[in-house]
């Protein structure tokens, strides 16, 4: 039985949550086509917008896809998670359904005020605050109440997946958590903790500021606040593609998962590490002391640890799929695994861009090596890799095997859904690679004509290549991603409106069970409250000094006023 | 139960063909791409000057990765010789009615015998060449002149490189040439 037929009322609710998300993809992709284009100078004149509206596509294309996109595909996706681990309806669907409206009317505003850049004449104000809205910038309050209202719109789904596990904790009392219900539980605990930060930020200090309620705030307080939550938020990205990586690719490889325990392993220490690390994003910033910048470095570099540990889980997963399916020798293997499968392909591409990008957050990460490429374009060819990679080609592969299960219809124009994951890895490494060896020649980012006044290139000093190249590989690269992207929505269009029964659905949803159960590890590692408990204490050591030091000076002192933009 | 993305019925020999195609080329360019990359950086590294970055190409399709160090208000033109040629100023101006690439260079002769400068041929960012005719009078030993020169450059491009020749007057009445390529640094533009 198909998870829509099982499951119709949360089927829907994926739907609906994976169909916003579809759209948000696709208005932020279209931006990235424009905005890559323009910064390199290719095809600039026949661009409809200026130098100054270059902003407005950028908060446009930031906000729609690491803001909206993401959090819209993972709540509807750990529905299906929770739902389907549980092998149970959700407690309280229309709770969730209000969470999806608060969602939606937040995402709703931020869109309005951030298109307001191309059209004045459209209610609110503008906000092109690019999606980090750092004070001095300042939005219109719509921005912020809509950014607030995305966040706790989250915070109300993810509530119903508690209610759910507790109601099913009631009838199993002395089963193990389900692992993709662990995994979902583990990731919204991480979410709460840190999307707090930001919550304060926006409710607290920017959407009175921006009533002009008050008439200042503490730029580093915010941007403190902001990175609390900035750099947990790629986890939040990343542990539903971890979720995928981890029980449904080792399936589609024609496996199991190597080992349960060492996964629930790699969540609880995403719990408790993802949060006390913002300052690395701050390393440049005044006014925090040196020590608590070093904390934050060991922490993040602390955070390999899971993510090595993935690695080896899912690669030896997949070599045991491989393996099973006929494949043999030392590398050999890797050829039997099913490459012509889209959700398959578009998952394994995804992890092993993945690892690249975790190289390269090494830098970011380091101290002192953070100096060569901070605030250059450098840092979004790292989040390309991550976010724009490891998440949204995961959510394409997921999209691709879980969208015939939500909808009941099978999947359409399979040709181009097998091109699209390899198109899209193509034209990001070409994009990447450009913008990684840009940031090291001290190409800067956010800026719409970074070889501006006819300085050319001349104060740039490229180690590889030069930067005319590098321009064009970066415009290549951000067309072949519009492609691919392209390709994609093509498939879910053609497939959502593709008459029920149209082709034989052949579905099988069931995950198996893994080669290393649950009953391998300790109960402790299902204990939540123990490892939050922890994670709160971690975070205290790691922020509570700096932001008394903030705040003893006065809550908004010194403050700035704001700068509407 | 298949998959709900795979199809067996599809997977005939013309799509079999099309994965590994796909397959060879989605590998195959980040391969060739990175790998490019990893081999610039060690040359780079292992094999450059020893000076970092800003030894390395400064930009352009004419630049390479090998060469003298960058030059900048203040440096020695001919640094590696007897002589001493101090780049003085350097300015791109940017008129609406072109392009100017204006310096000044104080020349010293500071060898055993008479000496003259000569100001040659300026590569910009992107590769156009502009000839050049300034040289210094015929200087004696200790005498010292300075040298002005400007050059008419194509809109927005900036220089990259200028040839120099140094000559001495070598005893009997000959002359021997000695060719040196300078590379700029950032030359600011100026409005």
């Amino acid at each position: 039985m198909t998870f829509i037929d099982k499951f119709p009322t949360e089927a829907k609710l994926v739907r609906w949550h994976f169909g916003v998300g579809f759209v948000a993809l696709a208005i932020g992709g279209l931006f990235g086509l424009v905005q890559a284009l323009y910064r390199t100078g290719h095809l600039r004149s026949l661009l409809p917008i200026n130098a100054a509206q270059y902003y407005t596509v950028l908060t446009g294309h930031g906000v729609l896809l690491a803001l909206v996109f993401t959090t819209f595909l993972i709540c509807g996706f750990f529905v299906w998670a929770v739902t389907r681990s549980l092998d149970r309806p959700l407690s309280h669907p229309r709770l969730v359904w209000t969470g999806f409206i608060s969602m939606v009317v937040g995402t709703t505003l931020a869109a309005i005020t951030i298109l307001n850049g191309f059209a004045p004449e459209l209610p609110f104000g503008s906000a092109n605050v690019l999606y980090t809205f750092y004070p001095p910038l300042q939005a219109h309050p719509a921005f912020y109440v809509g950014a607030a209202l995305l966040i706790v719109g989250s915070w109300i789904v993810g509530a119903d997946y508690f209610l759910t596990y507790r109601a099913w904790r009631a009838d199993n009392p002395d089963k193990r958590i389900p692992l993709q219900t662990f995994m979902v539980l583990a990731t919204f605990v991480m979410w709460y903790l840190s999307s707090a930060g930001v919550a304060v930020e926006v409710v607290a200090f920017l959407i009175p500021w921006s009533m002009g309620w008050i008439s200042q705030v503490d730029p580093l307080l915010t941007r403190t606040l902001f990175w609390y939550f900035g750099h947990p938020v790629v986890y939040f990205w990343l542990l539903p593609a971890y979720l995928a990586w981890y029980t449904i690719l080792p399936k589609l490889a024609g496996g199991k998962l190597f080992s349960d325990p060492l996964a629930r392993v790699v969540f609880v220490l995403f719990v408790l590490l993802s949060t006390p690390v913002g300052f690395h994003h701050q390393y440049t910033d005044p006014g925090i002391a040196e020590g608590f910048k070093f904390i934050a470095m060991t922490n993040t570099f602390m955070l390999l640890l899971p993510s090595l540990l993935t690695a080896f889980t899912v690669v030896a997963s997949l070599e045991h799929g491989a393996r099973q399916r006929g494949g043999s020798g030392y590398i050999g293997w890797l050829r039997a695994l099913p490459w012509g499968k889209p959700s398959f392909s578009a998952m394994a591409l995804a992890g092993l861009v993945f690892a690249a990008g975790g190289f390269s957050g090494m830098i970011n990460a380091g101290m002192n090596i953070n100096y060569l490429i901070h605030n250059t374009i450098w840092v979004p060819g790292h989040f390309h890799l991550t976010v724009g990679t490891a998440f949204a080609l995961t959510m394409m592969g997921v999209a691709y095997w879980l969208v015939p299960q939500i909808t009941g219809k099978r999947l359409q124009h399979r040709t181009l859904a097998a091109i699209q994951p390899f198109v899209w890895v193509i034209g990001m490494t070409l994009m990447s690679n450009a913008m990684h060896r840009g940031g090291l020649a001290g190409l800067p980012r956010r800026t719409a004509k970074p070889l501006f006044r006819g300085e050319g290139a001349a104060p740039f000093d490229p180690v590889v290549g030069t930067i005319s190249e590098m321009q064009l590989q970066i415009a290549i690269g951000g067309t072949l991603l519009f492609v691919s992207l392209a390709l994609f929505l093509a498939v879910m269009v053609g497939t959502w409106l593709s008459r029920p029964g149209m082709g034989r659905l052949s579905v099988n949803g069931s995950i198996p069970s893994a080669l290393s159960g649950p009953a391998d590890s300790p109960r402790i590692l299902d204990n939540l409250k123990v490892w939050t408990a922890i994670a709160v204490v971690l975070v205290i050591i790691a922020y509570g000094l700096p932001l008394y030091g903030m705040l003893a000076d006065g809550v908004l002192a010194p403050g700035s006023p704001g700068f509407p933009v | 139960m298949a998959d709900s993305d795979t199809d067996n019925t599809d997977d005939g020999v013309p799509r079999r063909w099309l994965i590994r195609a796909l397959v060879g080329i989605g590998f195959g360019i980040p391969v060739v791409i990175e790998g490019g990359t990893l081999v610039g950086l060690l040359k780079s590294g292992l094999f450059g000057d020893g000076d970092g970055d800003d030894a390395a190409t400064i930009t352009g399709p004419t630049a390479t990765t090998s060469g003298p160090p960058p030059v900048g208000t203040g440096d020695d033109l001919l640094a590696a010789s007897a002589r001493s040629a101090t780049l003085s100023d350097a300015t791109v101006h940017a008129a609406t009615d072109g392009w100017r690439f204006a310096l000044t260079v104080a020349v010293e002769n500071t060898g055993d015998r008479p000496y003259e400068l000569r100001l040659g041929t300026v590569t910009t960012q992107n590769g156009s060449r502009v000839d050049g005719t300034a040289a210094t009078d015929r200087l004696g030993v200790g005498e010292s002149a300075t040298l002005s020169a400007t050059y008419a450059l194509p809109d927005g491009e900036t220089p990259a490189t200028m040839t120099i020749v140094g000559v001495d007057y070598v005893d009997g009445g000959g002359e021997r040439l000695t060719r040196h390529t300078v590379r700029f640094g950032n030359v600011p533009v100026k409005r």
